[in-house]
């Protein structure tokens, strides 16, 4: 009776052991979706938008201000971006990146434009844009002036149901407390109103 | 003979118990009386995180993060271990989650003393296992023993380990061992002084590091119940994989409660300065719990109480790596720490039980402030 009691343990710890195996390899490849891997594994986003939440359907105008009921949220946004105020948002440092799930089928090229400002008196704040990683332009923001933005992402950079993000490299940002304008020492580059991404 | 001590210490338990859920009650209706309310014992004993317990108990774990003001927090946090048996308990009793965890949670705590009563007699002396059932029952944040929380069910578990660690029983070890680690996450370290137990006779024989290994593995009984103490957190681990998508559930989602990993050190000596999470004279608070965790921990070690204090110094480190909140809380949900704090007290024979008394006094004050819901008896 010893021997196959013996054995027994010997296997179910075998079992054990296999299992726990098993369980660490999922650890590395989790089966979740792009929402929770970028929020909660990537630590990428600063809203948690739920799952589903960064769908976005082309044509549709995100906008970067506070809703009427005063709420602050603005579920595309990654790290690099200041709090949510009345009229849009700023970035803050070098970079800003959006995230996107495109939900339409991608066809031909597209165009995403924004209405904007920017932090950079008396000239202009260049922004680099990228998508996933590659850039597709430069714009030009003129300093405090609310103006819309245009700038063509190739077709090959976007692909249905993938996340596409949208990188702007700010190449001077400068508080105003720099300008002797305030006390406000965010780093602040350009400032969006709304941005929307469209078919050409 | 034996059943005859069993039942004496049984007694003396229960008694204790029910003299220290007496003092709570008597201060539930002090606390009725001062602020003008009408708040039962239960609805009082059930703050901050007994809400999310009781929302398990009820309703299981949740689909998808939507709670906190941000909506990024889910109750996956929480291992299942104690929710599931008080869920049972509501199906056995009928009861609401918060009666069912109250009652449930008395009992674990009868339970634990019992064991720790045990425990005590065996690797101290009796004298020493009374007055360290009084501290737990009567002694500082012993309410959470009593709220629809983990801590009683925990210190059980623990008592119940190291019981039988005690005793060299290896199996009642690993099956204990497995459901502390499906009760909170550092149970699973009660792996380490499992371990530690276990191979300590091979050392002694001066064997070499192979030759332990061997003999560990040529022990079926040792190597199953070394193997089987991260049952409990694999169990849950494979739950959330299949409901959730992400074995790591439980710790990615803490980042809703601002908990990020770091330095526990540093996040200690960052509290000490007032620089934590909530600031000020509340963290210096709660971090000298975290210090006297470590201090306690020392102790245990420095007194050759090796699996104690290794385990204790894991109960009090991990939660310290991303903040030092609800520090009191792990200190005494210990259970090892609390008989750190016992040994000390009885080396002072002459202080020991002013000072117990003066602990449970300041229980009483600590209580108040938890029926208030204030943030340092979180």
């Amino acid at each position: 009776m010893k021997l196959p009691i013996r054995g027994l343990l010997y296997i179910v710890s075998i079992c054990l052991c296999f299992w726990y195996a098993t369980v660490l390899y999922w650890a590395q490849i989790p089966n979740v979706c792009p929402e929770y891997k970028l929020y909660y594994l990537d630590k990428k986003l600063i809203d948690w938008p739920g799952y589903g939440g960064l769908s976005y359907n082309l044509g549709e105008k995100i906008f970067f201000k506070t809703d009427d009921n005063g709420m602050q949220k603005v579920p595309f946004r990654g790290q690099g971006w200041s709090g949510i105020e009345s009229w849009g948002t700023w970035t803050i440092g070098h970079n800003a990146d959006l995230f996107f799930a495109l939900e339409d089928d991608i066809d031909s090229d597209l165009i995403m434009t924004t209405k904007a400002t920017a932090f950079r008196p008396g000239g202009y704040q260049l922004v680099d844009v990228s998508v996933n990683n590659e850039m597709v332009g430069a714009l030009n923001f003129k300093h405090s002036e609310i103006m819309e933005y245009n700038i063509k992402i190739p077709k090959k950079l976007s692909t249905k149901s993938e996340i596409m993000n949208i990188n702007f490299n700010i190449h001077n940002p400068a508080s105003p407390e720099q300008y002797g304008l305030s006390n406000d020492n965010r780093l602040l580059g350009i400032g969006l109103v709304w941005l929307q991404i469209d078919k050409t | 003979m034996i059943n005859k001590s069993l039942i004496k210490e049984f007694l003396i338990v229960i008694f204790i118990v029910a003299l220290s859920r007496f003092v709570f009650w008597l201060s539930a209706l002090v606390w009725n009386i001062l602020h003008n309310s009408n708040m039962g014992l239960i609805e009082l004993l059930c703050q901050w995180d007994a809400g999310w317990y009781s929302g398990i108990v009820t309703n299981g774990y949740m689909k998808e993060p939507s709670e906190h003001p941000n909506g990024d927090a889910a109750n996956w946090a929480f291992f299942p271990l104690y929710p599931l048996l008080v869920r049972f308990f509501v199906w056995l009793t009928g009861l609401s989650a918060g009666y069912a965890g109250v009652i449930s949670s008395t009992i674990f705590l009868v339970i634990a003393l019992v064991f720790v009563f045990r425990y005590i007699s065996i690797t101290r002396n009796s004298c020493y296992a009374f007055s360290v059932i009084v501290l737990m029952a009567f002694g500082p944040y012993s309410f959470y023993y009593s709220s629809l929380y983990t801590e009683s069910l925990f210190v059980a578990l623990t008592a119940i380990c190291f019981y039988f660690l005690e005793k060299e029983r290896w199996l009642l070890c690993g099956i204990f061992g497995a459901l502390l680690s499906a009760t909170r996450p550092v149970g699973v370290f009660f792996f380490i002084p499992l371990l530690l137990k276990i191979i300590t006779p091979y050392v002694i024989k001066h064997e070499s590091l192979f030759g332990t290994i061997k003999s560990v593995i040529n022990n079926e009984k040792q190597v199953f119940s070394l193997l089987l103490v991260p049952a409990g957190l694999f169990a849950y681990m494979t739950y959330l994989y299949f409901y959730v998508g992400d074995p790591f559930a439980f710790q990615h989602i803490q980042i809703s409660w601002g908990r990020e990993n770091g330095n526990p050190f540093i996040v200690l000596y960052r509290g000490l300065l007032g620089q934590g999470a909530f600031g000020g004279i509340q963290s210096q608070y709660l971090s000298l719990w975290g210090l006297l965790g470590l201090v306690l921990s020392g102790y245990l070690i420095i007194q050759k109480r090796y699996y104690e204090g290794i385990f204790a110094l894991f109960c009090i480190l991990i939660p310290m790596t991303s903040n030092v909140q609800s520090l009191p809380r792990y200190l005494m949900g210990s259970v090892v720490l609390v008989y750190a704090i016992n040994d000390i007290l009885s080396r002072f024979n002459k202080f020991k039980w002013p000072i117990i008394a003066a602990l449970s006094s300041i229980n009483v004050l600590l209580l108040f402030l938890w029926f208030s819901g204030h943030l340092i008896t979180t």
